[in-house]
């Protein structure tokens, strides 16, 4: 019987938080954009490098595009926080250091991995620039749609809990 | 000679009947004529006319059919409109059916158990055997029951009566049932208060909060102050005399525990 791991998502509306949670549980993709309301949670089970196996249990959040917003009690006892943005809304990342800031100063020990979904939407080089001169530095740049770097950003949510 | 004039008297006193009758015979053998010729022809015309009337019924059948299925098409939301209240009334009434049946169901046990032969029988032989045989119909029943890590949802241990069929995920459970508690809070601000009942139907689940972690029991049945004690009382003897502070983070010893402790039932 292996452990849990609490990973949330978390991150502006529409910036496609439920659609990386149904691409990592259920491997689907669906264009029809559905609010999330509260948190929907569901889990799936991985295997360790060292062979053995976790459940992530994954709560997709309610956007909200002030982090202070965020119900605390969705946030206590995370493993993993994953702030996700729109690489194609700039809106969406603008702010995003100022949030990582507050979750790092709020819950000191729980790592935080900033991903830019959408990456099927924008010009890779174009968007590393801009993303660079407002020092804004990436963990991964997934794309829901195309499932593009979703294994790349799983093993670093597993890397963290490992 | 005498029978030559009877004839010619009678060919002039006769002469327009015989006109008549050859004419009326002339006219019945053309009648014959026409039937057998009509039975003929009918003969002839009857299979042509069924099969073409066959193959019409079929052109018109799928003609109406297809008309019919476009106007149904075209007009799905008067017809649901329409079919709505009769389909309401319908389930109304098996529900209604269903309630009936029910009640007949308990009236028939409670009239078993409490009839006065019953009643007088048990009652002469031991008071306490009614009062038991009465709470026993009455007995709340073990459903689930789980341990779950308070903030983060995390499920600590389970146990499942065998009986019981799993539908959801015990993982998602402990995490939704974690995120209600938490939405409650939130919701009315009570942070020194937590939400410790949650009741559907007929299911009730009690919610006991320790530190770290909080127990969920799933019970079915009658759920009133003496069982939330008696309930309240098991876990406490469990969380103080059975679990060790080792077995809250080792999910394997944790639910062995809860397995044996509650495999003879909640009370």
């Amino acid at each position: 019987m292996g452990s849990s791991k609490k990973i949330v998502l978390l991150g502006h509306f529409g910036v496609g938080k439920s659609s990386l949670f149904r691409r990592i549980i259920d491997n689907e993709f669906s264009e029809d954009y559905q609010v999330t309301l509260g948190v929907q949670i569901k889990q799936k089970t991985i295997t360790l490098e060292n062979g053995e196996t976790t459940t992530l249990v994954l709560w997709d959040t309610e956007g909200h595009e002030d982090i202070s917003k965020t119900r605390n009690s969705y946030l206590l006892g995370a493993h993993v926080f994953v702030y996700i943005f729109d690489l194609s809304r700039k809106n969406t990342y603008l702010n995003c250091n100022e949030s990582i800031s507050h979750l790092n100063k709020q819950y000191p020990n729980i790592p935080v991995k900033l991903i830019g979904n959408k990456l099927d939407q924008v010009n890779e080089k174009v968007i590393h620039k801009i993303l660079k001169d407002l020092s804004i530095f990436c963990d991964c740049y997934t794309s829901a749609k195309t499932s593009k770097n979703i294994n790349i950003f799983l093993e670093q949510v597993v890397k963290e809990i490992s | 000679m005498k029978e030559v004039k009877v004839e010619q008297l009678k060919e002039l006193l006769l002469d327009r009947e015989l006109q008549l009758v050859d004419e009326i015979n002339e006219r019945l053998n053309k009648l014959e004529l026409i039937l057998i010729e009509k039975e003929k022809i009918s003969e002839k015309i009857n299979p042509i006319l069924e099969e073409r009337l066959d193959q019409y019924d079929n052109e018109l059948g799928n003609k109406l059919t297809k008309v019919l299925d476009k106007q149904i098409r075209e007009s799905k939301d008067q017809i649901v409109e329409v079919l709505y209240p009769i389909l309401g009334k319908l389930i109304k009434k098996y529900i209604s059916n269903e309630i009936l049946l029910l009640n007949q169901k308990i009236s028939k046990q409670t009239s078993n158990i409490l009839s006065f032969k019953t009643v007088q029988n048990l009652f002469r032989s031991n008071r306490k055997i009614a009062a038991d045989r009465l709470a026993e119909t009455q007995k709340p029943k073990l459903i689930q029951v789980f341990a779950i890590e308070k903030y983060s949802g995390i499920l600590k241990a389970s146990y499942t009566v065998k009986s019981e069929k799993k539908n959801i995920n015990e993982d998602m459970i402990a995490g939704m049932l974690t995120a209600i508690k938490s939405f409650v809070q939130d919701a009315f601000q009570s942070d020194n208060q937590e939400l410790n009942q949650i009741s559907y139907d007929t299911f009730t689940i009690h919610i006991q909060n320790f530190h770290s972690y909080y127990m969920a029991v799933v019970l079915s049945g009658n759920y009133n102050l003496e069982i939330k004690n008696k309930v309240e009382n098991k876990i406490l003897t469990l969380v103080h005399d059975v679990i060790t502070l080792e077995d809250l983070g080792n999910k394997n010893s944790f639910t062995k525990k809860i397995k044996k402790y509650f495999s003879n039932g909640i009370i």
